[in-house]
């Protein structure tokens, strides 16, 4: 028949599309079992979770993510894991975990748990889940967000074993449990990403027995070729060249200095390079990440322009290289806090758009404010007395395109497919009233497409309570591109019977009972002139009411 | 045929397709008659009625007529519907614009929701509001609302969705704002969301209750239409309509409820996989995979415990929906899936050449190979095979295709076809796997249904994949739906919230509760003047671990003493064959009870003619079976005899589809005339 079949350890091109496909509906089912099984919303509710399985040389095969911006930050964890236990010591039904951020990058509320995958008494994989646990006995509840140290954020776990042999740890989970405020929450999650990782095991098994090793070696070999060709075709079809976009965030925290971020993206051939030379230092409040979280990003911000439905495998960002200066926030080193992982981030990301649109105009969309504008309260529950955390991230205006106006109120380029948080659950598990939720007339930057529409949210605290905000981008809101306007910046105002102020970032505030807070996100850049807006798009704008 | 006494008690049942309407009739005596006709889209019930008169049957002997309508669904999926205003709570216009602010198509900087059926302008918002513990803070006032009706809503709507706060809670203040439209208002639809969808989450409430309002006048009309025209052919039964949920009601209860018979098509196969379970029951483990694939997608459902697989909520074309429907998941793969290189890899769909053009061997000027054209080269379809009626199928043009492909990767044509079948198959299963992992059901104690255009060509292959021992073509397979709508019972649903802690509720209340949810869906079933019957209800309720907020539904037997901890026994139980752990020691509570009171539907006693000449094959062809050429023997469908088993190779012939049996399998026609495919123990 065809050359292949000469050599049995071959994989044809037909059992390599088998295999591919299967890899990612491993990923896929196991990505179901946990956000269906997890304990906490954040995890079912808000996917802020990742799953993904690993061959036995810990390459990536197939992933899942809730959010975009875990892309591939399962890789450090699963090496790590084995850099510190060895596979030799590993056996059937063990299951470790870490959260360190400058091993694996967030916050260390993101806990990443794994699996060897064994067939035979050989490991032929790994399966590995990432979901945020709730609370990890920071200083304050659920997370510290005026932290100076990373030791104020909670546990902060290596390579930590917690099942052996399908047994739990005892003591490992009684130390999980005993220093988090919210132990039932800690074990239900942990044991949705044990049910994650054992479904992984399962089906990776199923599919080795049926296929064998040396196959499946060999039609790995071919996938990570077809995602490195797929990408390096994809750069070398744009124009070479180097381009920078600068901006800054408005502080490093409450009453904190800007942070800036300088992005320089260059192609040539089919390569890419991306610099983040020129970034601030680390910071001394807790906006700070690991740089294994950076390169996450700026994957993200990679695959939004190239192949964005090619499924990323190991062969995945072989032309995309990354400089990232030492110490800087991107690549934070002990102590630094790292509770705001993203803020930077989501800079760096819009940044890298920008630049890129000198190549690519038509790729790229106009700017956003691209942070999570988080919002929290905590406190006493009236009825029950116990302490509650209302923790979310809302929506903000998307930056427009050519041919079609942003997309408005929807979560940032780090969130996917995170949902908001339904007013009436949160009227109906917490002490809060949501007075109003809209849409921010405009706040989307003008422009012959118009940046998408930030939204506005008013809360009552019925008892007393602490409020923490994180809004960000006030001064480098949505840019515009070609000619475009920028979005309106973010806004949050608090209002009690005395008086009234600004608090886009704090941490932790008493606010009484009866106090009004008004949270007001950014708007999307515009694209092209707005003189070139057509008569009929200004008018329909004016019907519905988005500019007034 | 005039002076002939007309023998009462023919049931007829109607499904419409995207290109023909199906009829099938079943008479007293146990005979089935079968019928299609075009389908007329731009008005149904021409095609409707010309499919009955195919029947030849006395329009005076139908004394039940079943119709599965797609005029809801078509509304929706072609943007036809009506013109909508909807009435929020003040502060919240934007709620349903907004939706849950995330992309799930998450690596594309562009995504853009769905254009919603309401745009902003004709969102109004009314001061009024309901608190979370369901207290009433701010009544309707009844001068706002007729000054809104005088300025903005009058003329202007066909119909008004109103959806407000915490109204799954407390429904006074809607109930009193629909009171006060009607009386002004009366000749236009108000949909209130505590009807629709009384359960928490606004913004699934109220796109619930969007798509209700924007499908209502539709529905209502047609049905109308339907009945006046059935009445002017002499028909005058009740015309019963298909729901999502797989049970059948009146058309007048259909009219109250048009959101749940959007599915009204398509859970046709799923019903009739009810049906066939129970004619099976004795030769499955448990349960039935229901696959339906056609030219562009496959469409998985199941049967468990004898019933169709429901799901509480749905999304159908990016509307968010709250309402019981039977569970269908739909994947890109079907025969006119294309097979294309990319990066030096093969890639079998998603994208699909649909009909038009359509595989390469149809000749309507498609040149990329697809599924059906390695079919055909592999000698699966057999070239007697003529699809869609009288399209005769082109060998060269297939061949001519794929050959192009493999040259790409140096795959001969024979090898090359192979391997796209291998692939489709392969990620048809995938999909079943995702499904079942998810549900914690294991699909190798189920068996196989299959169904549509290219479903018993694939089913044997997925069978394999997914470690299936039996597989089953079923009878009727040309008019599967309306056949299975013949034995879809009454049915309707209802549901309350109601919180608490289960161990701590009320007895008392929780009879009290049920029975009147019972009474009203009793009440509902009657509207369309049901005869006598016995009705069957069951209780569930949807529970969770405390702090949790997806439910399961778990069926409350009685409510004797001790039901509650019979309830959480039940409850855990069940945890852990969803999700594979669970928690006994934690507190569990109820956010919802449902009542479901059906009316079984007579069962269908068949009377089929049966052959007893052998079953003799009428042609041999040669097909590619285990690495070789083998002369294989192709039958029609119609002259198979029953405890005649044929082993594989062997193909089957019927009009609309061909049943491919590999080696190692063998054939038996069931007595209710389903092909049976089990596989040969080695």
């Amino acid at each position: 028949m065809t050359k292949n079949k000469e050599n049995l350890d071959i994989a044809d091109p037909i059992t390599v599309e088998v295999i591919r496909n299967s890899f990612s509906s491993i990923a896929a089912q196991m990505n179901q079992n946990l956000a269906r099984s997890a304990y906490t919303p954040i995890i079912y509710e808000m996917k802020d979770c990742s799953v993904a399985i690993f061959d036995r040389h810990a390459q990536l095969v197939g992933q899942s993510s809730g959010l975009p911006v875990f892309l591939g930050t399962l890789g450090p964890a699963v090496e790590a894991v084995i850099d510190y236990f060895g596979t030799a010591d590993m056996q059937p039904g063990d299951i470790y975990l870490l959260n360190d951020s400058y091993i694996v990058g967030s916050h260390l509320n993101d806990v990443s748990v794994l699996s060897p995958i064994f067939l035979e008494k050989q490991i032929i994989g790994f399966g590995a889940s990432k979901a945020h646990w709730m609370d990890i006995g920071a200083k304050s509840p659920s997370s510290a967000t005026d932290s100076t140290e990373i030791y104020q954020e909670g546990y902060r776990l290596g390579p930590t074993r917690v099942f052996r042999a399908g047994e739990p740890v005892k003591n490992i989970i009684d130390f999980l449990t005993r220093n988090s405020r919210l132990p039932k929450a800690i074990w239900g999650d942990l044991q949705a990403q044990v049910a994650a990782c054992r479904t992984g095991e399962k089906e990776m098994q199923k599919l080795y027995k049926r296929f064998g090793m040396n196959i499946i070696d060999s039609a790995s070999t071919k996938i990570f070729e077809q995602s490195e060709e797929a990408e390096r075709a994809a750069i070398a079809a744009l124009p070479d060249g180097t381009w920078t976009a600068k901006g800054n965030l408005d502080s490093w925290g409450p009453g904190g200095d800007p942070v800036i971020v300088e992005t320089k993206v260059t192609i040539a051939g089919e390569e890419m390079h991306v610099s983040l030379e020129g970034s601030s230092p680390q910071t001394p409040g807790c906006l700070n990440c690991g740089l294994q979280q950076t390169i996450a990003g700026v994957r993200l911000a990679f695959k939004f322009v190239i192949d964005p439905q090619l499924p990323v495998t190991a062969g995945s960002f072989k032309n995309l290289h990354i400089s990232v200066p030492e110490r800087s926030v991107f690549d934070a080193r002990e102590p630094a806090a790292c509770q705001h992982y993203y803020p930077h981030i989501g800079l760096m990301i819009d940044l890298f758009l920008n630049a890129l649109s000198n190549a690519a105009p038509d790729s790229v969309i106009a700017g956003q404010c691209g942070d999570a504008m988080n919002i929290m309260f905590t406190g006493k529950h009236p009825t029950s007395n116990e302490l509650f955390v209302s923790g979310e991230a809302t929506g903000v205006g998307w930056g427009a395109f050519r041919g079609g106006d942003g997309s408005s109120a929807m979560v940032t380029y780090g969130g996917g497919d995170l949902k908001n948080f339904p007013v009436e659950v949160q009227e109906y598990r917490f002490p809060l009233r949501i007075h109003e939720y809209r849409l921010r007339p405009n706040s989307g930057g003008k422009g012959r497409w118009r940046g998408g529409l930030g939204l506005i949210r008013t809360y009552e605290v019925l008892s007393n309570a602490r409020l923490s905000t994180w809004f960000e981008r006030t001064q480098t809101p949505g840019r515009g591109l070609l000619g475009g306007k920028n979005g309106e910046p973010g806004d949050v105002t608090v209002t009690n019977k005395e008086n009234s102020w600004k608090a886009l970032k704090c941490a932790d505030v008493p606010v009484e009972a009866g106090t009004m807070i008004t949270i007001a996100t950014g708007g999307g850049g515009g694209f092209g002139p707005a003189e070139e807006r057509t008569t009929e798009a200004i008018e329909e704008d004016i019907l519905q009411g988005y500019t007034v | 045929m005039k002076n002939r006494k007309i023998e009462k008690g023919v049931r007829v049942a109607i499904d419409i397709g995207g290109t023909f309407t199906d009829a099938v009739a079943i008479k007293p005596d146990g005979e089935i008659l079968t019928a299609k006709a075009s389908t007329t889209p731009k008005n149904l019930t021409e095609g409707v009625l010309n499919a009955v008169r195919d029947l030849e049957i006395e329009p005076q002997a139908v004394t039940s007529f079943i119709h599965g309508t797609t005029a809801g669904l078509n509304a929706l999926l072609e943007r036809r519907g009506a013109n909508v205003a909807l009435l929020t709570t003040k502060g919240f216009r934007d709620i349903y614009e907004i939706g849950r602010s995330n992309r799930p198509d998450m690596y594309n900087a562009r995504y853009k929701r769905p254009l919603p059926l309401v745009q902003r302008r004709n969102i109004y918002e009314i001061d009024e509001r309901i608190a979370a513990d369901g207290s009433l803070i701010r009544p309707i006032n009844s001068a706002e609302i007729r000054a809104l009706y005088q300025q903005s809503l009058e003329g202007n709507y066909d119909a008004i969705a109103v959806c407000l706060l915490h109204s799954y809670r407390n429904s006074s203040n809607e109930k009193a704002l629909k009171e006060i439209l009607i009386q002004e208002l009366p000749d236009i639809h108000v949909i209130l969301s505590s009807d629709v969808a009384p359960e928490w989450r606004e913004y699934e409430r109220t796109s619930t209750t969007v798509v209700s309002a924007y499908v209502a006048p539709i529905v209502e009309e047609y049905l109308s239409n339907l009945e006046d025209r059935l009445k002017k052919e002499g028909i005058n039964c009740p015309v019963l309509v298909m729901q999502s949920n797989g049970g059948v009601v009146s058309a007048q209860v259909a009219r109250h409820l048009p959101v749940q018979t959007l599915l009204s098509g398509p859970v046709g196969g799923t019903t009739a996989g009810v049906a066939v379970e129970k004619s099976v029951k004795k030769i499955l483990e448990e349960g039935l995979i229901c696959v339906d694939m056609g030219g562009t997608s496959f469409d998985v459902s199941m049967v468990v415990d004898g019933a169709a697989q429901i799901e509480l909520e749905a999304s159908l074309d990016g509307h968010d929906l709250l309402f019981p429907a039977v569970a269908i998941h739909t994947v890109g793969a079907g025969g006119g899936s294309v097979a294309e290189t990319s990066s030096g890899g093969l890639r079998v769909g998603p994208r699909s050449a649909g009909a038009m053009p359509g595989p390469a061997c149809y000749s309507r000027g498609g040149n990329e190979p697809t599924v059906t054209d390695a079919n055909l080269i592999l000698g699966r379809i057999s070239t007697e095979a003529r699809l869609s009626g009288d399209l005769q199928l082109d060998l060269m043009k297939a061949k001519d295709a794929v050959d192009r492909v493999g040259q790409e990767i140096e795959l001969e044509k024979t090898a090359l076809s192979e391997g796209i079948v291998r692939i489709a198959d392969s990620n048809m299963a995938n999909a079943i796997r995702e499904l079942t992992v998810f549900r914690g059901i294991d699909p190798r104690n189920y068996a196989l249904m299959a169904f549509g255009g290219a479903g018993p060509l694939h089913a044997v292959a997925l069978a394999e994949e997914l470690e299936i021992s039996t597989v089953i073509v079923p009878a009727y397979a040309g008019v599967l739906s309306a056949w299975g709508m013949l034995q879809a019972d009454y049915r309707v649903d209802r549901s309350i919230s109601h919180s608490g802690i289960l161990g701590d509720l009320q007895d008392e209340f929780i009879i009290q509760t049920t029975q009147m949810l019972s009474t009203d869906a009793q009440t509902t079933l009657n509207l369309g003047q049901m005869p006598d019957t016995q009705y069957e209800e069951h209780k569930a309720a949807d529970l969770r671990y405390l702090g949790q907020e997806y439910t399961l539904t778990v069926p409350i037997e009685n409510l004797n003493n001790g039901w509650q901890n019979e309830l959480r026994k039940r409850f855990d139980d069940a945890y852990m064959i969803r999700f594979g752990h669970c928690n006994r020691d934690e507190t569990v509570e109820i956010v919802n009870l449902r009542v479901t009171v059906t009316i079984p539907n007579q069962p269908i006693s068949h009377n089929r003619i049966k052959n007893e000449s052998a079953s003799n094959p009428i042609s041999y062809e040669k097909s590619w079976s285990g690495n070789e050429w083998v002369d294989t023997p192709v039958y029609q469908r119609d002259n198979l005899k029953e405890d005649d088993p044929i082993s594989g190779p062997a193909m089957i012939l019927e009009p609309d589809a061909t049943t491919y049996i590999p080696s190692g399998w063998q054939l038996q026609m069931h007595n209710e005339a389903h092909l049976l495919i089990t596989r040969i123990d080695s």
